[in-house]
């Protein structure tokens, strides 16, 4: 893990850790997608929905790391006048284009925003990160639907497939599942590395709505949160806690 | 009204580079024109409400201002969530226009019926609630309240009235000053069988059923200081719709309660019959004799 990637767990450890909130094993499993979509995928023309909302931290950390929100934002993450809730809020945060927390959500606005950008004739991307918890709302299908109806191959949906649905209606198949509907689908075995992330999105489809399904760890980077993912799934840690973690990634 | 529609979202694409319908795989052959016309604009996007909503949302975001048509208990029930989160919550330019209004598809059941969705809304701030009476109305309330940057709702029923109102969106309107001691508001088509039900009672219209101004507020408890009985009449559940508007407003307004004040509308319970809407309409009292009876037990009352 690269120094930059560690700065922003440890971001999101503290924060979590003062304010006492988040949910960290979610946005640990999707930092690198994020990180290295913004920083070297996303263009001007380009739109992004995180439909996951419960990531945000990631997105904050990242957000933070290119400017887009000052230390003092981030610091206030979740407190009573933050800009910056436990769920991202569109008409608070610059750049942000979807106010979720409501899973199932983010797709159907992804599939509109694509829709219109070819109904204006303007260029550019529609990317739009899920999870596979999210899969079971039926919103994600009707998507799958949709998009291949509307032959939107400006848009890109990113699959965090972090396992977290395992102990209940875990969504198998995903693959075949985009497949059948007509997507052309991709799987990046290791969603935390840096070549094969990156490597996805040079393979986007020209003529078809795609789908990159990243395998994640939840909770990736921290061993007792990947190991203990459901306990963290909402839960801030410890001060003892914060120093283990920090000493595990060599501070 | 679903003709005037049908030409209203014709003129509103031809104006508007940026107005888009979907539909829900209704009124696609009363939309042929607006699909031949205006083609990378109109999509038909199947029997997927919720989807409906939330790409509705997505095409706002982008600068689009989309119109979302299908059917009232569908759009506005099924799809509540995401009206609240997708449109209300990050205040969209979304415009819904609903038919099957309250018991229109009275034969098919209650899955069909929809008379909560005006109290349902009411109920989400930034969502703006129209029920226009006529078609003139529905065109006027659409065309002044276009790309004002807010989620609206436009409840289109089968039945509409013959009068000619001098409306305007967010505006109570005083359509007779009586001389007896009731006050009749009314909303929707209703607004002719209660004109033909009373003779001397005082009528305000109101189309608008959220975010009524301030001057109108103020007007509603004007006339409430100066009538004995209020009654109210809408074809929307009871809970939630036209009386419990202009109760709000009394309230808020600090206006001291009538002797009476009754809201006659749809009851608390479904209405698990069939036949037409407007067997529904004697059932409920809800037709010329019903809403003249309901005042005629006022004055009995009185006496």
């Amino acid at each position: 893990m690269t120094s930059k990637l560690k700065k922003f767990r440890k971001d999101i450890l503290t924060v979590s850790f003062l304010n006492k909130s988040g949910h960290v094993p979610s946005a640990f499993s999707i930092l690198e997608i994020l990180y290295y979509l913004y920083s070297e995928v996303l263009r001007e023309e380009d739109s992004f929905f995180l439909s996951k909302g419960h990531g945000c931290l990631a997105l904050y950390a990242v957000f933070l790391d290119l400017g887009f929100i000052t230390q003092e934002d981030f610091d206030s993450f979740s407190l009573y006048d933050s800009i910056l809730g436990g769920h991202p809020d569109r008409n608070k945060i610059k750049g942000v284009l979807c106010s979720s927390g409501s899973l199932g959500h983010g797709l159907p606005m992804a599939i509109g925003a694509a829709l219109s950008k070819k109904i204006q004739k303007k260029c550019g991307n529609v990317y739009c990160l899920i999870g596979d918890g999210e899969s079971n709302e039926g919103t994600t299908w009707e998507s799958a639907i949709l998009a291949n109806h509307l032959k939107l191959e400006n848009l890109i949906c990113l699959v965090d497939n972090n396992n977290s649905q395992i102990r209940s209606v875990s969504t198998r198949t995903i693959k075949e599942k985009f497949i059948s509907f007509g997507w052309h689908v991709l799987e990046v075995n290791n969603g935390h590395d840096k070549s094969q992330v990156l490597n996805s999105f040079d393979n986007i489809s020209q003529d078809k709505p795609t789908c990159i399904i990243f395998n994640t760890k939840k909770g990736h980077g921290i061993k007792e949160i990947e190991e203990n993912m459901f306990a963290w799934h909402h839960r801030a840690p410890t001060e003892k806690e914060m120093e283990k973690f920090f000493k595990e990634m060599g501070e | 009204m679903r003709k005037q529609f049908a030409q209203t979202i014709f003129k509103t694409l031809d104006d508007d580079p940026l107005a888009a319908i979907l539909i829900g795989d209704i009124s696609h052959y009363l939309l042929k024109e607006v699909e031949e016309k205006f083609p990378n604009r109109f999509y038909n996007m199947g029997i997927c409400e919720q989807s409906l909503i939330g790409m509705a949302s997505g095409m706002a975001s982008m600068g689009n201002k989309p119109i979302v048509h299908t059917i009232a208990p569908f759009c506005v029930e099924r799809a509540f969530e995401q009206i609240k989160v997708d449109l209300c919550y990050q205040k969209t330019d979304v415009t819904i226009v609903s038919v099957g209004s309250s018991f229109d598809y009275a034969s098919l059941g209650c899955t069909h019926h929809c008379y909560e969705d005006i109290s349902i809304l009411r109920s989400l701030p930034n969502m703006q609630v129209f029920v226009p009476g006529s078609s003139a109305e529905f065109d006027y309330l659409f065309k002044k309240t276009w790309g004002n940057g807010s989620p609206k709702y436009f409840k289109l029923s089968a039945k509409e009235h013959n009068l000619k109102t001098l409306i305007e969106p967010f505006e109570a309107t005083v359509i007779r000053e009586g001389t007896g001691k009731n006050l009749l508001f009314v909303c929707g088509h209703l607004l002719e069988e209660t004109t033909m039900a009373s003779s001397d009672d005082t009528i305000i219209y109101v189309p608008t059923l959220s975010y009524l101004s301030d001057g109108s507020k103020k007007t509603i408890c004007e006339y409430a200081l100066k009538h004995k009985n209020i009654i109210t009449i809408e074809e929307n559940s009871v809970i939630g719709g036209l009386g419990d508007e202009i109760f709000n407003i009394l309230c808020e307004g600090k206006v001291r309660l009538p002797d009476r004040f009754e809201k006659i509308g749809v009851p608390h319970k479904f209405l698990n019959k069939y036949g037409n809407a407007a067997q529904h309409r004697k059932a409920l009292g809800l037709d010329i004799r019903g809403i003249k009876e309901k005042i005629n037990v006022e004055r009995q009352n009185e006496l």
